[in-house]
């Protein structure tokens, strides 16, 4: 397929440089410390794109010690073990696709009350979310929380329930506007009969309304499959699909030639996310100016970015309380729409927590905790002077603005801290809470 | 083994001072300073030195907080490695386990003695050969004062020894000659000065080690005053008193003046002070133990014997509550039903009916309206009874506690096996409060069950069955429904039983039928009823099992708490498995004692296991 909106980027001389790998680290992962951005940047752009895209294995001794703790029955655990793996920098672009995807389809604890339920989707999302996109839908149909979640068991022949169609077309495959009543109806009869057992999903044969339905005009005696399927089959599935990984990699509110583009090639690709992500980070339109801090930093990559950027050793039960108070509670998010992010991530209570927060791991690096651990010579790279202290802080968490009225201000704040250290704390913060850094 | 170290600990942390002060500054090129210090320690006549007799408490001065004194460490140091208690942690699989990462005592020894051209422990052993004490006073600024005086017979191997630091001083900072004459000659004693703080005085096989000139200063003047009975620490009635009942043969003690500390600002020590007057921590903590601190003095003793580590922390003059401590008597002493397979056995005092009937003197007033929801909800359980008033009182104020593994059939083991738990109390009229006690019991389970019901949740069955001729009420969980996130079929299955006079509650009643079976079987009494006695004894081995069987489900949470990798919360986590399969048992005990003699105790026991010649 030929690309324009996505044809690959070809850096000009000096183009390849410390904001433009700062930004594909923070967007096709969790950022990165000093160290291994300098890696990322030796290696060229085509290198370091390819380091996100083959890294792709979760530490397995991570992934596997769930099992030990959902016999606990915490959710809060459980979030703090997807915490963990975030944290531990392996596989971040699949850990990235993973959290889209728990916002896509958007599923909350508080009414599947199931540890185990959630961990199993949370697993589907991290295993199938880089693939095709037909198979992920169809499996999410199936999966046990979303059933309980949008009530598949009371989906019944006679007594349809048109939860689940009615959010597949509105939020998970098509949008508002590509479908009408008369498809979510059919298609919520079609589905009759999906629902659990246990923690396992159960087609009863009783339960399903065997009759005719007319589908976006297509009729037949559709089940749940070919219900999906259909849905699929619409022009503004990919399109929709689109949409969500151009607002998620380059921008909000992606214009119609990007989304255009970008669902033919997720078509061409056979519906493979992985392949249509990879484009878009190698895309000229991924590093340009329009998708650069171009939009407010949801708290989980707030945290994130900036644990695993500043080399911090952090708790995952304290970076998920950190975010939970920023306003995002893994696995228990606020509607099926997910989270509205953008603004809503920084109304008043929100921005609060996230300065404190903030804040206080800067602070870490002077003061002592028996909790996080904080060497901010070691993450910024030995400077020797307050000067050097800002100026490395500035490199660091945002290279693109190391000159300029907001440089100066940091500059000018730490010029005579009594220490170098307090110089290093003062200006780590001052980035860190400014507005400018909260943009990804 | 920290307290043993504490001296010695001290005398490294003041060196550790000194070594990062700017030694020859302080001597080479700050004339004013050493006037100073010429002015501090004012040139006097040499009066003579109190005799070796003298308590060494008498060398402190009376605002002294913290006293730490070591009157066994001589004996332990000149036994090294062969003395029964150092012998048996070397030969522990902790002790073989450090062997074999390269942290063995004996190879740090021989390092030491081929850097030092001495024994290390021999030396140690005769420099304290009459006592080393350690003393702390609060400064307004920055660390306290601290004074250490270490006295030996051996003058001559003292001098040799500060010698030998000396130069090593010197060579490291290249100020050679620094030391070769002492700054001052104050009272006698060759006075040096390091860096900004440091002092150290040496008389004769008197040895003092300050970081305060003043607090130092007191110290050598009380070692040459012929009376020094005004002024000095041990002039303290609080600290006369717990002196005056030292155990024989302890390794080290200390003294804590712990109203000074709180006003000094230790404030975690202030709410400790407060924790008997606290109704949750009092029910919690039981008379004895939240009573220890309520008074102007604490004192703490370590000793070692055999394979045995003792601590104890007991206060002096403390406010023990009366109310709690009068039914001691009343109740004939607890059954013996320890059997050495039990994870935990142990015996509380907790009177919860003096607890609650005399709340009105044992708290403050604006607590007392915590108590009436718990309450009013207990009496529910009792068809309307008045749970302080009817039932408590019918409750023997001692409870004993028995923890054990549960053995479970193949395929039915839980993910997360924990130990059970039971708890055996005895009831004054069990033929009155007995079927009260069971009915209340199947009362909670059908609340429960309502409860579960409504939120989709599994429901727990009733059951009654026969232990013997003992009728035994249990429930059970179903397996968990939909709306159950954890599976705790095996995890609890709540039991309760009246066997003779004793109520026997427990979290399993696989437990709780074999409580039944030792109490009837049961010979003689566990423990005695003097006073508010308590223990609690934990088996190593046992725990060690527990651990075991939950360390993967440890090793995420510590990754998840600390932040640590797997691989660095296993290693930690390795650690504690060594500790427990060196550890025999550990034994915690409280006394209370009589109020009137206000001397709570508390004492932890650690015996190591027997282990074979690992070194």
């Amino acid at each position: 397929m030929k690309l324009h909106v996505l044809r690959p980027w070809r850096p000009g001389r000096g183009e390849w440089n410390r904001a433009a790998v700062y930004h594909l680290a923070r967007r096709a992962g969790f950022g990165a410390g000093r160290a291994e951005l300098d890696r990322l940047l030796a290696g060229g752009v085509s290198d370091a794109v390819d380091r996100f895209l083959s890294d792709d294995a979760p530490d397995a001794r991570l992934l596997a010690g769930a099992a030990a703790l959902l016999p606990q029955g915490e959710i809060d655990a459980l979030a703090a073990w997807w915490m963990s793996l975030i944290l531990s920098g392996k596989a971040p672009l699949r850990e990235r696709i993973a959290l889209l995807w728990h916002d896509h389809f958007a599923t909350s604890f508080a009414k599947v009350k199931d540890v185990r339920m959630m961990h199993r989707q949370n697993t589907l999302f991290r295993e199938r979310g880089l693939g095709d996109f037909r198979e992920l839908l169809h499996a999410v149909a199936t999966d046990p929380a979303m059933l309980i979640w949008l009530d598949g068991d009371a989906n019944r022949a006679g007594t349809p329930n048109e939860n689940f169609a009615r959010e597949v077309m509105e939020l998970f495959a098509l949008g508002i506007g590509n479908y009408t009543e008369r498809d979510i109806q059919e298609s919520a009869r079609a589905l009759t009969g999906w629902g659990t057992e246990g923690r396992s999903f159960r087609y009863r044969a009783p339960d399903h309304d065997g009759g005719t339905k007319t589908i976006f005009g297509e009729r037949g005696t559709f089940g749940g499959e070919e219900a999906i399927d259909l849905i699929l089959a619409q022009p503004a599935c990919p399109r929709h699909i689109a949409r969500r990984l151009l607002e998620e990699f380059v921008a909000p509110n992606p214009r119609k030639e990007w989304v255009e583009e970008t669902a033919e090639l997720l078509v061409s690709e056979d519906w493979s996310i992985g392949r249509t992500v990879e484009v878009i980070l190698r895309s000229e339109l991924f590093f340009s100016p329009q998708a650069r801090r171009s939009r407010i930093a949801g708290p989980i990559e707030l945290v994130a970015t900036t644990i695993r950027t500043l080399g911090a050793r952090v708790p995952a039960r304290l970076a998920l309380e950190a975010a939970m108070r920023m306003g995002q509670i893994p696995f228990q998010p606020p509607s099926v729409k997910g989270w509205d992010g953008m603004k809503t991530w920084i109304n008043a209570g929100a921005w609060v927590a996230r300065h404190n927060a903030l804040w206080r791991l800067a602070r870490a690096h002077v003061e002592d905790t028996d909790e996080v651990h904080l060497d901010l010579r070691d993450s910024l790279g030995s400077p020797k002077s307050n000067e050097d202290a800002t100026r490395f802080a500035l490199e660091l968490l945002t290279p693109d603005l190391v000159d300029g009225a907001f440089a100066e201000a940091v500059r000018e704040s730490v010029r005579s801290a009594p220490s170098l250290d307090e110089a290093l704390t003062g200006a780590t913060a001052l980035v860190l809470t400014a507005p400018e850094y909260h943009l990804i | 083994m920290r307290r043993i170290l504490l001296p010695l600990g001290a005398l490294a942390a003041l060196l550790l001072v000194a070594r990062t002060l700017p030694v020859a500054g302080a001597f080479s090129g700050r004339t004013e300073t050493r006037s100073a210090h010429r002015a501090a320690l004012a040139p006097a006549p040499s009066p003579p030195l109190a005799g070796q007799e003298r308590e060494l408490a008498m060398l402190f001065p009376a605002d002294s907080v913290l006293f730490v004194e070591a009157p066994g460490l001589d004996e332990l140091l000149a036994e090294g490695t062969d003395g029964d208690f150092v012998s048996a942690l070397l030969t522990s699989p902790l002790g073989s386990a450090l062997s074999e990462a390269g942290i063995s005592p004996d190879a740090w020894l021989s390092w030491l003695e081929s850097r030092w051209g001495r024994d290390p422990l021999a030396t140690l052993s005769a420099l304290t050969d009459q006592g080393v004490a350690l003393a702390l006073r609060p400064r307004a600024h920055g660390q306290p004062a601290m004074t250490l005086v270490l006295r030996t017979e051996n003058a001559g191997l003292l001098s040799e020894v500060l010698d030998d630091a000396f130069g090593r001083i010197e060579a490291k900072y290249r100020i050679p000659g620094a030391f070769d004459e002492p700054a001052d000659r104050v009272l006698g004693a060759d006075v040096w000065v390091l860096g900004d703080e440091l002092v150290v005085a040496r008389r004769g096989g008197l040895l003092i080690v300050g970081n305060d000139r003043d607090f130092a200063r007191r110290s050598l003047e009380l070692a040459t005053t012929d009376t020094p009975d005004e002024g000095v620490l041990a002039s303290n009635e609080a600290f006369r008193e717990l002196a005056a009942k030292r155990p024989e043969g302890v390794l080290a003690w200390a003294w804590v003046d712990l109203p000074a500390l709180v006003d000094a600002g230790a404030k975690d020590l202030a709410e400790l002070t407060e924790l008997a007057g606290v109704p949750g921590a009092q029910a919690l903590l039981g008379p004895a133990l939240s009573g220890i601190p309520t008074g102007p003095g604490l004192a703490l003793w370590l000793a070692v014997d055999g394979r045995r580590l003792e601590i104890s922390i007991e206060g002096v003059g403390a406010k023990l509550p009366e109310p709690l401590l009068a039914r001691a008597e009343d109740f004939s002493p607890p059954p013996a039903i320890a059997d050495p397979s039990d994870l935990a056995y142990g015996l509380l005092y907790r009177d919860y009916a003096s607890f609650v009937n005399d709340r009105a003197k044992l708290f403050a007033p604006e607590l007392l309206p915590s108590f009436s929801e718990p309450l009013s909800t207990l009496s529910l359980f009792f068809g309307g009874a008045d749970f302080g008033e009817d039932v408590l009182p019918g409750l023997s104020p001692w409870i004993l506690l028995v923890s054990r593994d549960l053995e479970f059939e193949p395929g039915v083991v839980p993910e997360n096996p924990l130990p059970g738990l039971c708890a055996i109390a005895e009831l004054e009229q069990p033929e009155r409060l007995g079927p009260e006690v069971i009915t209340a019991f199947q009362t909670l389970i059908g609340i429960l069950n309502a409860d579960r019901a409504q939120n989709r949740g599994g429901m727990m069955r009733l059951r009654l069955g026969l232990e013997g001729d003992v009728e035994l009420t249990s429930a059970s969980f179903l397996p968990p429904g939909p709306e159950d996130g954890v599976d705790m079929r095996y995890n609890l299955e709540p039991a309760c039983a009246m066997v003779g006079p004793y109520l026997v509650l427990g979290t399993h009643a696989d437990l709780v039928r074999d409580v039944i079976r030792r109490l009837d079987a049961r010979r003689g009494t566990t423990g005695h009823a003097e006073g508010a006695d308590e223990f609690l004894t934990i088996s190593g081995a046992a725990l060690l099992r527990t651990v075991e069987a939950n360390f993967e489900t440890l090793v995420m949470n510590k990754v998840l708490d600390e932040g640590v990798t797997p691989e660095e919360a296993e290693g930690d986590l390795n650690g504690l498995r060594l500790l427990l399969e060196s550890v025999e048992s550990a034994r915690f005990e409280t006394h209370a004692g009589l109020p009137a003699e206000g001397r709570p105790v508390a004492r932890l026991i650690l015996t190591l296991a027997e282990g074979g010649d690992a070194r």
